[in-house]
């Protein structure tokens, strides 16, 4: 390893170390460095806001399974031990449902392949495609819905009229009016994550307080303050509470495209796997599912935590 | 009374206020204000006292240019108020910080609204309020990271460093404990003592009028119009010892007598109401 390179991965370390210590400590790292680039760089980029992420990740997955108390793992066991006797003595409906050990063997078997990487990578990759441009097209819809009443009155009625039809009933429609697979599944996620991130955009902005904005006014702010300064981090936390909702709507038309439209995937693969009678395989294929769905929302959390600093001081 | 034309530290120049014969009412025809008619002097501080529900909030209102009087005038500094403006700056019942905004933000919110520079002359009077409110240190923190009085006092220099010619408090302490509310006093006091703005202020506490005030304003149950002006004769700086003294406690006096028959009256108009409603539903 060259020297330049090891040193900057021993920094972003020791900065890593620091964060978990604690403000006191990141601040005598920032009089370390000395200078406000460096502060930044560790901040949004690099090792340390990967390694930041993990500890998230950790402490959230953490605090779902807390290994240290018997009686929260108990009920994972008991339900594993249930699947088991319930499939090894063929108990309707459960006569053709591979065992635990019989998905754990194609666990181990699969997952360090290429080929599960490939469907992690397809199907993750039309998530966050289809899900940047509902956050691009949906957060400022939502944001102008409430700020500005004629606006409303124009865009709402439409909104609320297209909003009932399952998103799932769009499957045909898209696969007509897009000629690649790719962009009718992207088009699908989109609208998935679409809705709820309207709706909950326009509700955060609703709930803000009146005299935020009558005081703002009186100290004589312009229309641009009152939106960037009020209205945008007012509705904040209800456009993450709204992401955090559409994500997982966007796994849902994901996984349901893919088993329709094909293509690789996550969806695709499970699909592929009752095809191919390859049971174990639809079992793994939903944990894997899950898991990603787990990971995607888990990544909603932790931006909302570094965009929201004011919500999470104690 | 001997004032300075503009305060050396905070450059605050101290405006008068007047309401001329206003009449006010919201909603179906429920009559607010009737006929008041006031004068609040060029750097005094003026407090308004009356029963729960008289209409004290919508004096502030009018006066701040929130709404409009039925007839009437609102005059500052003798021309007419129309509109909101940052030469009255309101300081509301529940605190209106931004939470997104840390202390200093939400202290400089005016300033960079306005389009002035943030730096040199408005951050020295920022850091000079700070100091003067007991908030130096604290000033990286968002408001929910401070208590109770510290967010009312930081609200009271987000007005004060606009500048305004008067400052309009609704109560601006209710809902703070006995000893917080004491503590806000003495800093209220050494605010007004120091920069000389001239201010407006609402409180259903009699005591905490009388110990503020230069002048105070009874105003009768609703429809609200002015009962009785108390000159309040006690020294400045006004410090807790005056709580005390015979003078303060002659004008308690004179101050529960005045409030005490309004309150009857409200009370015995409540009472004849129930009555009636008792007749009505035999």
């Amino acid at each position: 390893m060259d020297p330049k390179e090891s040193e900057g991965a021993e920094v972003a370390l020791e900065t890593a170390l620091k964060v978990e210590e604690g403000k006191e400590a990141h601040q005598a790292d920032r009089a370390r460095t000395g200078s406000q680039e460096v502060d930044w760089a560790s901040r949004i980029g690099g090792y340390t806001e990967y390694s930041e992420f993990q500890k998230f990740l950790r402490r959230s997955v953490q605090s779902m399974f807390n290994f240290s108390n018997v009686r929260k793992i108990l009920s994972l066991v008991v339900i594993v031990f249930l699947w088991h006797l319930a499939t090894t003595y063929k108990i309707p409906p459960f006569t053709r449902v591979p065992t635990p050990i019989e998905v754990w063997r194609d666990a181990i078997a699969f997952v360090p392949t290429m080929h599960c990487l490939k469907c992690v990578i397809f199907s993750m990759g039309r998530i966050y495609l289809g899900f940047m441009v509902a956050c691009i097209i949906g957060i400022p819809l939502g944001l102008f819905m409430g700020w500005n009443r004629t606006f409303k009155y124009f865009t709402f009625p439409t909104f609320e009229s297209l909003r009932p039809i399952p998103v799932i009933s769009w499957i045909p429609l898209s696969v007509i009016m897009f000629p690649l697979t790719e962009h009718s599944i992207v088009f699908l996620v989109f609208l998935g994550a679409f809705y709820p991130i309207v709706l909950n955009t326009l509700l955060g902005v609703e709930s803000i307080r009146a005299d935020y904005i009558q005081g703002a006014l009186s100290l004589g702010s312009k229309p641009r303050h009152v939106f960037f300064d009020i209205i945008l981090p007012g509705a904040l936390p209800s456009i993450f509470t709204g992401m955090t909702v559409g994500m997982g709507l966007a796994w849902v038309m994901v996984v349901a495209a893919e088993m329709v439209a094909g293509g690789y995937g996550l969806g695709y693969m499970t699909w592929e796997s009752y095809i191919l009678i390859a049971y174990p395989r639809i079992i793994l294929g939903m944990f894997i599912i899950g898991a990603c769905g787990y990971l995607s929302s888990t990544v909603i959390r932790f931006l909302s935590t570094k965009a929201m600093p004011w919500r999470s001081l104690f | 009374m001997n004032l300075p034309a503009t305060n050396a530290m905070t450059g605050i120049e101290p405006g008068e206020m007047e309401m001329r014969g206003v009449y006010y009412s919201f909603g179906e025809g429920k009559e607010v204000l009737d006929n008041v008619s006031f004068k609040v002097e060029k750097g005094s501080f003026t407090c308004f006292c009356g029963p729960s529900g008289c209409g004290k909030t919508s004096i502030i209102n009018l006066l701040a240019g929130y709404v409009a009087p039925d007839m009437g005038e609102c005059l500052i500094d003798g021309a007419p108020v129309n509109g909101p403006g940052a030469d009255r700056l309101v300081v509301f019942q529940e605190t209106a910080l931004l939470p997104w905004m840390t202390l200093w933000e939400n202290t400089l919110y005016g300033p960079k609204v306005q389009g002035k520079d943030l730096m040199g002359e408005v951050a020295d009077r920022a850091e000079e309020l700070i100091n003067m409110v007991g908030l130096t240190g604290f000033e990286e923190k968002y408001p929910s990271q401070l208590s109770g009085g510290m967010q009312r006092r930081a609200e009271l220099i987000r007005a004060l460093i606009n500048q305004p010619k008067v400052l309009l408090m609704d109560e601006p302490f209710r809902g703070l404990d006995a000893m917080t509310r004491g503590i806000m006093q003495e800093y209220i006091i050494k605010l007004f003592e120091q920069t000389g703005t001239t201010i407006l202020f609402v409180t259903a506490e009699l005591e905490e009028a009388i110990f503020l005030g230069d002048v105070a304003y009874f105003l009768t149950a609703g429809p609200a119009t002015v009962k009785r002006k108390l000159e309040i004769d006690l020294p400045r700086p006004r410090m807790f010892e005056h709580l005390t003294t015979s003078r303060f406690v002659d004008l308690q006096r004179e101050a529960i007598e005045t409030v005490d028959e309004e309150a009857q009256k409200a009370f015995s108009a409540f009472a004849r109401a129930r009555e009636k409603r008792a007749k009505q539903n035999m």
